[in-house]
């Protein structure tokens, strides 16, 4: 498994010795119509693990990440984020979607500032925050803009801006570069990669794409077509994209790997209608 | 949402409330004619209506531009116009403000709380259907004949645009906006200010402009009941004793008015929602 930042394996860390922030147990998903999103499905994510789900779309991997946010709730077994079950909407995780939802009526500045608002913190000193998170982004010039103005890949760093100038237990991002230009997403990649190591921050993250999956994970989940089960969870092994002046350099490992990954799914895909 | 109509009245370049980023550029409906073409057009018309009268075109009932310039100008210097004008302007605006302030607390409040909505909902719109008119003899009766009766008539008048748009902006807000707004800790307190009511800014401004005319018939209507001032007692004085010029100059100041008013709330829009700019790309 990939190292972490701090030099931490992640490979042997049980939860015996440290409280995953995230664990689904047995969770089970229907909803009212009758549609069974998620069927069994137990995981557990540990502290500074970057865990990919990839499925089929429409098989529940969104339903199973809005679970973990309480922004949905189990039909039978538990969500537990930081040991906790989850009962409401939680302030403890970051939520990026494709969609960027900055609020089109504040400035980057002020979308980037808002979650420290809502924690009470004083104007001064969430801007001075917001300005060098988004400095870090390299969003500084567009501070003063107001999300219409900038362009997509822009609005989606300050959207990941967003969710971590509150360092948020955990990170969910759904499909967060689907909807951008393959170069963007290249550098967003690389730039989230960065920012995740540096951090150490635990990551779920959605994706139809399996060569992102294997850049940015350590793990990689693969699922069934719904409802919902866990296929396959595929480890990643650590380096096996390089990362020489920030470039990764593809190798016959990652192939073998995307191939592996694509075997998995393809199964899952032509059986849908 | 901007689309639809705010009564007859153009404002200068209202902008729609579009959405960030993926917004398609879309047409604003009414194409701008250069200036001068309009102007030119208004310009026709008068000559036209100036020489047909007393030609075909009878002056006891339509008058001309002429007379009513001249007398427009006898009320002016000598007539009191300008008080006229102030009694109708007072209870525009008192009730024009009250109607706006009611219409969007109440437009708020039943869209998040859909329940007391689906209860008041068909008593407030079997009141609106009512026209203003047969509500204004009920509304002299119980406020009086003076200010009172007007000033509730117009805030009638205003409430019910904007507590229509008001209530519908903040009813189809996209719920991610709120999810979102949780997710990062937000109290349902600065999910009403910072979130709730900006993204309703566009639909509320929208009922402000159109709620003008409206307002402003409840003030006309009352005057036309009971009254000894204003617009629309001058109106129905000038109707009464056969002053054409005398009725058209009321008839064109409150039109002017209501234009002003208009347009002066479409600048204070786009004061206020400069981030319905659209991308600069």
């Amino acid at each position: 498994m990939r190292m972490t930042a701090t030099g931490r394996s992640t490979e042997g860390v049980t939860s015996a010795d440290v409280t995953p922030p995230v664990v689904y147990r047995h969770v089970d998903k229907v909803f009212g119509a009758g549609v069974h999103a998620v069927s069994d499905v137990s995981l557990e994510v540990m502290p500074g693990e970057f865990v990919v789900f990839v499925g089929p779309s429409g098989c529940g991997k969104t339903t199973l990440m809005r679970m973990t946010a309480g922004l949905a709730y189990p039909t039978r077994g538990e969500v537990l984020l930081e040991g906790q079950p989850v009962t409401k909407v939680s302030s403890e995780i970051g939520f990026v979607t494709q969609d960027n939802k900055l609020y089109p009526w504040m400035t980057m500045l002020d979308n980037v500032a808002f979650p420290l608002k809502a924690r009470g913190v004083k104007r001064g000193e969430r801007q001075e925050r917001a300005m060098d998170l988004l400095t870090l982004m390299g969003l500084a010039e567009a501070a003063q803009r107001y999300p219409a103005q900038v362009s997509g890949g822009m609005q989606r760093r300050g959207a990941i801006a967003r969710t971590l100038i509150y360092n948020p237990a955990v990170l969910l991002m759904d499909e967060p570069f689907a909807s951008l230009d393959a170069l963007t997403k290249r550098l967003l990649q690389q730039e989230l990669k960065r920012i995740c190591d540096e951090r150490n921050c635990t990551v779920i993250f959605v994706t139809h794409d399996l060569y992102e999956a294997i850049t940015l994970g350590d793990r990689v989940v693969v699922f069934s077509k719904r409802p919902a089960r866990i296929k396959k969870i595929v480890s990643v092994p650590t380096g096996l994209t390089q990362h020489e002046d920030g470039d990764e350099r593809s190798s016959v490992a990652v192939e073998q790997l995307q191939r592996e990954l694509w075997a998995l799914l393809r199964s899952e895909i032509s059986e849908t209608s | 949402m901007s689309e639809q109509a705010s009564s007859s009245v153009q404002t200068a370049a209202s902008p729609a409330a579009e959405t960030p980023a993926n917004a398609r550029p879309r047409g604003r409906g009414v194409p701008k004619a250069p200036w001068w073409q309009t102007a030119l057009f208004g310009v026709v018309l008068l000559v036209a209506w100036q020489l047909l009268s007393g030609h075909g075109l009878s002056v006891v009932f339509f008058s001309n531009p002429g007379q009513i310039a001249r007398r427009f100008w006898e009320l002016a210097s000598t007539g009191g116009l300008a008080t006229t004008i102030w009694v109708t302007g007072k209870e525009f605006l008192i009730g024009y403000a009250l109607g706006v302030a009611c219409g969007v607390a109440l437009g708020v409040l039943f869209a998040l709380v859909p329940r007391l909505a689906g209860i008041v909902q068909p008593y407030l719109f079997a009141f609106y259907s009512v026209p203003n008119i047969a509500l204004a003899p009920l509304f002299v009766i119980i406020f009086g004949i003076g200010l009172d009766s007007k000033v509730a008539l117009v805030t009638l008048g205003a409430f019910f645009f904007v507590f229509l748009t008001t209530y519908h902006g903040v009813a189809t807000i996209d719920r991610e906006f709120v999810n979102v707004a949780k997710t990062m800790g937000a109290s349902p307190r600065l999910i009403i200010t910072d979130v709730l009511v900006p993204s309703a800014l566009p639909a509320i401004f929208l009922g402000m402009r159109g709620a003008v005319p409206h307002a402003l018939t409840g003030a006309v209507v009352g005057e036309f009941i009971a009254s000894s001032n204003g617009l629309g007692w001058m109106v129905v004085n000038a109707a009464n004793s056969f002053d054409t010029p005398g009725l058209f100059v009321g008839v064109a100041v409150l039109a002017l008015a209501s234009l002003i008013v208009t347009f002066a709330i479409g600048i204070l829009e786009r004061i206020v929602l400069r981030w319905t700019l659209t991308q600069e790309r």
